[in-house]
């Protein structure tokens, strides 16, 4: 296993489900947790649901590995909570994000290019 | 005067806060009002949906988190202590040895003469205010491990009273094998201290 380092987002890779969506969030911009919740919902057509322990849990990890920041700003202060925290994503979380997503795109496409189809159960079976 | 849901909102609040006890206290302490102002904002979305099933939707969906997540903070949490812990007895213990071993062939001046800047530079960075932290991920340590115990054998020619012949040739062989060996962690190590400096660190 590779150790994650910030020269080379593919030592991140592959992401898990609930960090990948978070940064899939974030991408769109700086959201607070429970717009970064909602977005997850509306990206995954509802099919992935987070509570607070495992956004915040994936949240912890994301700071820790410098792919996402704390953002001091607020969009509007004057109607948002002061207490909400903000998150975006940092450079290296932008790089690695589209790591992925490549990485998965490659992943579809092979799996769509003749090498296996839906109700086969496994590749390259006839 | 609060209304009638914000009350109720309120009493849920006060028991999703009571079940955060759950989770390690590192991780209460840094997200547990973040996510006490979450729980609260999905109760108050879902009210605006589904008034009457408000709470059960919300609820339902928390308790299958806390399942999941609080197992995993705590298995997180544990996991760090231990190889903490761990990496600790493997650097003391491997300190120990190679300083005697070094010791045993270049003699305790030389040592002593040797370990004194070493020393000088860990009192300056204590006095500082930085600590010297261990690598996360590296196995830098491991390669220092096998190099002290590569480097104790060669010791066993000597203790033995075996010198000259393949032996002592053998145990020189391996002498020479074990230091690069240390020096290949050492040099890991201080490359994973360097990359981990380089790294962002969390605001």
């Amino acid at each position: 296993m590779k150790v994650p380092h910030a020269d080379d987002p593919t030592s991140f890779l592959p992401l898990p489900s609930a960090p990948l969506h978070i940064l899939l969030a974030l991408r769109e911009g700086e959201r607070h947790g429970y717009a970064v919740m909602r977005d997850v919902e509306r990206l995954s057509d509802g099919a992935v649901k987070m509570g607070p322990g495992t956004l915040y849990g994936a949240i912890k990890r994301l700071l820790a590995d410098g792919l996402i920041e704390e953002s001091a700003e607020r969009p509007d202060p004057e109607l948002d909570d002061q207490r909400r925290r903000y998150y975006r994503l940092t450079g290296l979380g932008e790089r690695v994000c589209s790591a992925e997503v490549e990485r998965l795109s490659k992943l579809l496409q092979r799996a769509g290019g003749g090498a296996w189809k839906p109700g086969r159960t496994r590749l390259g079976e006839a | 005067m609060a209304t009638a849901f914000e009350q109720a909102v309120a009493r849920h609040r006060s028991l999703y806060q009571r079940l955060l006890w759950l989770y390690p206290a590192s991780f209460r302490r840094d997200y547990g009002e973040a996510m006490v102002q979450v729980f609260c904002d999905r109760l108050r979305d879902e009210a605006r949906h589904r008034p009457r099933a408000a709470a059960v939707r919300t609820w339902w969906q928390t308790l299958g988190d806390l399942a999941l997540s609080v197992p995993d903070q705590r298995i997180e949490v544990s996991m760090s202590e231990q190889q903490t812990t761990a990496r600790l007895v493997a650097v003391i213990v491997a300190v120990s040895l190679s300083i005697a071993a070094i010791a045993f062939y270049i003699g305790v001046p030389a040592v002593a003469l040797l370990a004194a800047p070493v020393a000088a530079w860990l009192v300056y960075q204590r006095r500082r205010g930085r600590y010297v932290r261990l690598p996360g991920q590296s196995k830098w340590y491991r390669w220092v491990l096998s190099g002290v115990a590569i480097f104790a054998v060669t010791l066993l020619p000597f203790i033995l009273s075996l010198e000259g012949g393949w032996v002592w040739g053998l145990g020189n062989v391996l002498s020479i094998i074990g230091l690069l060996t240390i020096v290949a962690g050492v040099a890991m190590g201080v490359r994973d201290l360097l990359r981990h400096r380089g790294r962002a660190t969390p605001a």
